[in-house]
């Protein structure tokens, strides 16, 4: 019953917006794929035009091996659950689960057993005779994810399930979800302008920026490894330092790093852009031993949190970076506010040559 | 304190007094009429009264009118709930003049509606000799009154539909094609529903305005007793033949049927607006038991 979904250099454009450009995408059987992007990128036509609510103006759609693009969503038999849930109000807790066996002509008994089974497994079975617009938001949020998984579906879509909810039961209904998800086995998109969330749900995470798909892997991989300057820029924290090529090693001010290999074979002096999370920096208290390769600067603040403690380090060149450091290393090194620090770098994540920025994120 | 207090009290007073004018302006307007018709009715007792209204062709006024108003009423329920399907969910050239043509009704006189009528179905014009051939013809009949309600009640009906299609949920639909219905089974069991309160709006205003209907009615049907005199017509006509009790015996029957009509308008707007409110949410309980093997996951964050 759950097939892989792929979709090949898809693109769609509404009468002036390019909102998907060449997409492409492959979600295994039983995979979930987050896919995390800002507002407006495109993550909810995505969505639509898998679903084939909406026709992509190029490209095609493969449920398994068969290609699907030209079917109505009617025969797509995908799942989908819209981000506002859009329960039937007319219709109780019970008949909003039952619609698609109903449609799908199952005799009565059949229907019985397959809505008493999906409200047993989602608590729901108290409710069942209730109204959407007298349940909470989670329950709705149930009905819905219930009301898309009842025709037993190829594939589930799932455009921003949890944004609606208010914090405390979102952290409780994403382990629900995840749970299920593994349960059941179910093909599943998920789409999400959060980044705990597409980290925590995804098997892996597909980051999109203005209708392209900017990188597809594990969550680890995505924070370690990020392959663009807005990967880099929008998972996480970062900091962005200007540099410079010179004969096989990038500068920022004193600081030295390798090159990394897609940019070996650059001219010296070419500007570039590093970006370096705030957990990669090495600090040390400043002595009088000459540090080699490293900056200079001041501890300017220190925030508590937790088990780590994030460091606003002014350079003596007038920047400023935030480092993170775990608790027990401030106190061993002696790395508290205003003592004089100097700083490498463990490793760059994204260097770039290119001029203008991918986004402006302060360190 | 004591200033304040005389601000407050003094506001309660002007709106006792703004209160006040606005029941005896009902009451002048509307209450005070009513009692009238219903003493001259009266005035020769009950007997009286039945003797006005069982006249033949006060009786016959009466029944057709009742008849033409429900034919209309039927028939532009239907086809104001598709019209107004069609103007809200598709798109196509002139759609926006389209929508700013079903008013007009509204805006000109009645008479020159069934003016209008006339020049298109009447004896002397080419479709009107057409449907002759068919042995239907317009003017001067039974048809000829329901055509000229049509006219003039249609905008009720999608006026009172199209707000309400305009703010639902367009994904309600999409929600349905995914589960694998179609667009008819979509709206029926989906849209429809929703719907129903409007559509019952639309259509007992039309009845309503069916029942009162006078100016397009006379053009087109003409003033034939027993045969196409609708009820406004006959009260009219015994007005000016000098039979005011006649003509008021008769309105106090038409008073009476638009009263129940109203009434159960206003019933079922009190239904419209009480499935509109929804209980306020109530905080969630989350039972961790709805789904088996919950397990917590480690963040990847160092
Ligand atoms: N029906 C439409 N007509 C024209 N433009 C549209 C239409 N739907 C979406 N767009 C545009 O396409 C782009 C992508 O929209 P989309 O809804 O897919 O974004 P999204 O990533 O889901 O955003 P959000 O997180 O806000 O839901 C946006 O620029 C949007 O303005
Ligand atoms: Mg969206």
């Amino acid at each position: 019953m759950s097939r892989p979904i792929e979709v090949r250099e898809l693109t769609m454009e509404y009468s002036e917006v390019r909102a998907l450009d060449n997409v492409t995408l492959r979600v295994e059987k039983g995979e979930l794929v987050t896919v995390l992007g800002p507002s407006g990128c495109g993550k909810s036509t995505l969505l639509s035009l898998i679903s084939g609510l909406r026709k992509a103006t190029a490209g095609q759609i493969y449920l398994g091996e068969e290609r699907i693009d030209h079917l109505p969503p009617q025969q797509r038999e995908i799942g989908f659950l819209f981000q506002n849930y859009a329960l039937f109000p007319s219709m109780n807790v019970y008949e909003n689960l039952a619609f698609g066996l109903r449609i799908r002509k199952y005799s009565r008994i059949e229907i019985n057993r397959q809505v008493e089974e999906l409200l047993e497994m989602l608590g729901l079975t108290d409710q069942a005779h209730k109204k959407p617009a007298h349940l909470s938001g989670g329950q709705q949020q149930r009905v819905a994810l219930g009301r898309a998984l009842a025709p037993k579906p190829n594939v589930l879509l799932l455009d921003e399930p949890l944004s609606a909810l208010d914090v405390q039961i979102r952290q409780r209904l994403r382990e629900e979800l995840r749970n299920l998800q593994k349960n059941l086995g179910i093909t599943t998109i998920l789409v999400t302008h959060d980044q705990e969330e597409a980290f925590e749900l995804g098997d892996r995470v597909a980051v999109m920026n203005k209708g392209k798909i900017e990188q597809v892997d594990i969550p680890q991989r995505i924070y370690d490894f990020p392959a663009t300057e807005f990967v880099a820029c929008f998972v996480g924290n970062v900091n962005v330092l200007s540099g410079v090529v010179s004969s096989g090693k990038i500068y920022s001010c004193s600081l030295a790093m390798d090159i990394p290999d897609y940019l070996k074979g650059t001219l010296n002096n070419t500007p570039v852009r590093i970006y370096i999370r705030p957990e990669n920096f090495i600090l040390e208290k400043e002595t009088n031993a000459t540090a080699k390769g490293a900056m200079r600067g001041v501890i300017r603040s220190a925030v508590f949190r937790g088990a780590l403690i994030g460091l606003d380090i002014l350079l003596d060149n007038a920047e400023v970076i935030h480092a993170v450091v775990t608790k027990d290393k401030t106190s061993s090194k002696g790395l508290f506010p205003g003592e004089r620090v100097v700083v490498w770098a463990k490793a760059s994540h994204v260097v770039s040559t290119q001029t203008a920025p991918a986004c402006v994120k302060a360190g | 304190m004591a200033a304040k207090h005389r601000v407050a009290g003094n506001q309660a007073l002007v709106w006792r007094v703004l209160g006040g004018v606005a029941l005896g302006y009902i009451m002048l307007l509307v209450v005070l009429p009513m009692g009238g018709i219903f003493v001259r009715s009266f005035q020769n007792g009950l007997a009286g009264f039945l003797e006005d209204v069982l006249q033949p062709a006060a009786l016959a006024s009466l029944i057709l009118t009742i008849k033409v108003a429900f034919g209309a009423a039927v028939i532009n329920g239907v086809m104001g709930l598709l019209a107004a399907y069609i103007l809200v969910r598709f798109t196509f050239p002139g759609k926006s003049f389209l929508n700013a043509l079903v008013d007009l009704p509204f805006a000109i006189p009645t008479s020159v509606s069934g003016l209008m009528l006339l020049a298109v179905y009447g004896t002397g014009s080419p479709i009107g000799r057409v449907l002759e051939g068919f042995g239907l013809s317009i003017a001067y009949e039974f048809p000829g009154i329901v055509l000229a309600l049509l006219l003039v009640t249609f905008p009720f009906t999608i006026r009172a539909v199209q707000p309400v299609l305009e703010t639902m949920d367009r994904s309600l639909e999409e929600v349905a094609f995914t589960l694998g219905a179609t667009r008819w089974q979509a709206f029926w069991r989906v849209t429809f529903p929703s719907l129903i309160p409007s559509v019952l709006t639309g259509v007992t205003l039309t009845y309503a305005r069916a029942l009162a209907e006078f100016g397009s009615v006379v053009v087109v049907a003409g003033n034939i007793p027993l045969k196409t005199q609708v009820a406004a017509v006959y009260v009219y006509g015994e007005m000016e033949s000098y039979n005011a009790r006649g003509a008021t015996s008769v309105s106090f029957v038409l008073l009476i049927v638009s009263l129940i009509i109203l009434l159960v308008l206003n019933y079922l707007s009190g239904i419209r607006s009480r499935e509109g409110k929804s209980r306020p949410n109530q905080e969630v309980k989350v039972e961790s038991s709805a789904i088996p093997g919950k397990e917590t996951r480690s963040e990847g964050v160092s």
